[in-house]
């Protein structure tokens, strides 16, 4: 049994000319590896600058690593090779209202996916927009409105719809909750698990808060300064932190919890 | 009492007529007190923040039966009386401090600008040096050490944790009664957010300054908060102390927000469903009559199209026909 995806010594190097020889040269990523299975979630925590989403944007091909490898099912991903990447890796980020087009109908967002990817004809097209929209929690309605005529929480329930339109293996959100109130907060983490399980997806989970990922992932990778300071079992890590920093993004919630049980 | 709202709407013109977004909303808050006002985005939690402060456009019409802060009628401010009030003795920081700082002038500057002339004394060049010595004290007091590497930089060069600093920094040269922070730390990581709670709590201690955190997440607020007041869709549900609130409320939202909110499902089972309200949020053209948080109410009755009135628990608001969590 082999992962599904594998990341192995993944480097991302950012150099920036300063004056006429010289280069300044900026470690994003350092060394990165890990394994995720089907069906499993992965979390990624750190601090601004800890280059979680420099990971994820070389994940789903947004940009090319120096050095490593990221292998799919087994088959290594070429940069640029957006025909693999689109139908098994897609992205849903922090803020809804800019990641969908205002000039477009959400019908018309959902089917562009599929017009550039598959070879289903307008009627089949049309039918798995519906279904779609319904597994999201949206009505088949929904496809003639615009994105200014939805809430924040069904803009983004939309952008999860055009996520898993093209049925991919793996979802990479990168701060998708982070903005959201609680209530849609709540309603969106019942309906990413409820996907996970109908569909069999893996998520890749960035999120600053350790609640979330308590709640949502199987296994947590911590990241410090481009490396993996961290990576294991979310209890594991949670419970018996390793390293004083891993501690300190858990504060928050230790804090909270104390004063809780205290009042 | 220093700050005595009653009765505040606000009203203004949608496509479906005149409506009330805010809706008979009373807030009271006592001398060196934290009052966390909590809400989700929409609700109307920053326009009593802006009312105010009187930063509200001509297509806001708001009335009320009082917003008096000490006894200063804050409706009907003479311009001279504001020039005197506001930004001294209330002050206010936002949720994105870096869009708030100027970015063609130094950091060292702006905090010039927020010294007042009337604190300073002597000639010219006198009166600038008092100018620096206060800036400088200014951030020391923020907790910023490196004070001349500050002082030179851009609003641009700095982390989100540091432009929020200056906002204080600011907002404190005066030693306002009344802090208004409306959500200054719902984009931080928590580590930041611990540390501009701390920072703020500070002056609390220190000089008894009131505050009024507004919070869009019950799990993020203020540790150090004294009373808590929820907000709906512009009506005011519920209001009491801090940790009566949390503990024991009496009104289905925020019984409803702490079920959600996910730091009180730390013993929970991780991969389990969230119990949440269903539905969404109104939009302002179809706005439920009553209580608007009828129709996503799991014990909503026909009698709730009718805004019920504030019932007073001891020290605890609430405005519910079926108060929760009432037998003892």
């Amino acid at each position: 049994m082999s992962a599904l995806l594998q990341v192995e010594e993944l480097r991302k190097v950012y150099s920036q000319r300063e004056g006429l020889f010289k280069v300044k040269e900026f470690v994003a990523l350092d060394g990165v590896s890990f394994t995720l299975e089907q069906g499993k979630t992965m979390a990624i925590m750190g601090t601004n600058g800890s280059g979680k989403s420099t990971l994820a944007a070389l994940i789903s091909g947004a940009s090319s690593p120096t050095s490593g490898r990221i292998l799919f099912a087994d088959e290594e991903l070429q940069p640029g090779n957006y025909q693999q990447r689109a139908q098994h890796i897609r992205m849903i980020f922090q803020d809804a209202d800019a990641s969908l087009n205002p000039h477009l109908t959400l019908g018309r967002q959902l089917e562009e996916p599929l017009l550039f990817n598959t070879k289903l004809n307008a009627r089949q097209r049309q039918e798995r927009i519906m279904r779609t929209l319904q597994q999201v929690g949206l009505l088949a309605e929904h496809m003639v409105f615009y994105p200014h005529m939805m809430s924040t929480g069904q803009k983004q329930r939309a952008s999860i719809a055009r996520a898993i339109i093209l049925q991919p293996k793996l979802l990479v959100a990168d701060e998708a909750l982070a903005t959201l109130d609680s209530s849609v907060r709540a309603q969106i983490i019942n309906l990413l698990l409820d996907l996970q399980r109908d569909l069999k997806m893996s998520y890749i989970f960035i999120s600053q808060s350790p609640e979330i990922v308590r709640h949502m992932a199987d296994e947590v990778i911590i990241m410090e300064d481009g490396r993996i300071l961290e990576y294991g079992v979310v209890a594991d890590v949670f419970d018996a932190p390793k390293e004083q920093y891993t501690e300190m993004m858990l504060t928050s919630e230790l804090q909270r919890n104390t004063r809780t049980s205290s009042s | 009492m220093l700050l005595d709202i009653r009765n505040l709407t606000i009203r203004t013109q949608t496509s479906t007529g005149l409506v009330n977004v805010l809706d008979r909303v009373n807030l009271q808050i006592n001398e060196g007190e934290i009052h966390t006002l909590v809400g989700e985005s929409g609700s109307g939690k920053s326009l009593i923040a802006r009312a105010i402060m009187g930063f509200l456009s001509p297509r806001w019409q708001v009335t009320a039966d009082r917003v008096w802060f000490e006894s200063t009628d804050l409706l009907n401010l003479t311009p001279q009386q504001r020039r005197n009030i506001i930004g001294v003795d209330i002050a206010m920081i936002f949720q994105d401090a870096k869009s708030y700082l100027d970015p063609n002038i130094t950091i060292g500057e702006q905090l010039s600008e927020a010294v007042l002339d009337r604190d300073l004394t002597g000639s010219w060049w006198q009166r600038r040096g008092q100018r620096k010595q206060k800036v400088i004290t200014l951030l020391h007091r923020v907790g910023i050490k490196n004070h001349a590497d500050m002082m030179q930089s851009y609003a641009h060069e700095l982390s989100e944790g540091a432009a929020q600093k200056i906002m204080i920094a600011s907002a404190i040269a005066h030693r306002p009664k009344l802090l208004i922070a409306d959500e200054p730390t719902s984009t931080m990581e928590p580590a930041t957010r611990q540390q501009i709670y701390r920072l703020l709590a500070q002056f609390h201690a220190r000089y008894g300054m009131s505050m009024l955190m507004i919070s869009q997440d019950l799990g993020a607020i203020m540790p150090q908060t004294e009373r808590i007041s929820m907000i709906y869709s512009g009506q005011l549900m519920e209001s009491g102390a801090a940790d009566a609130l949390l503990t024991r409320p009496h009104h289905p939202y925020t019984e409803a927000l702490l079920s959600t909110s996910l730091y009180r499902q730390a013993e929970s089972e991780p991969r389990t469903k969230l119990p949440t309200l269903a539905g969404v949020e109104p939009t302002l053209q179809h706005l439920p009559i009553g209580c608007r948080l009828g129709p996503r109410c799991p014990y909503a009755k026909p009698e709730c199209i009718n805004f019920p009135s504030q019932t007073k628990l001891r020290d605890h608001h609430f405005a519910c026909h079926h108060p929760v969590n009432l037998e003892d």
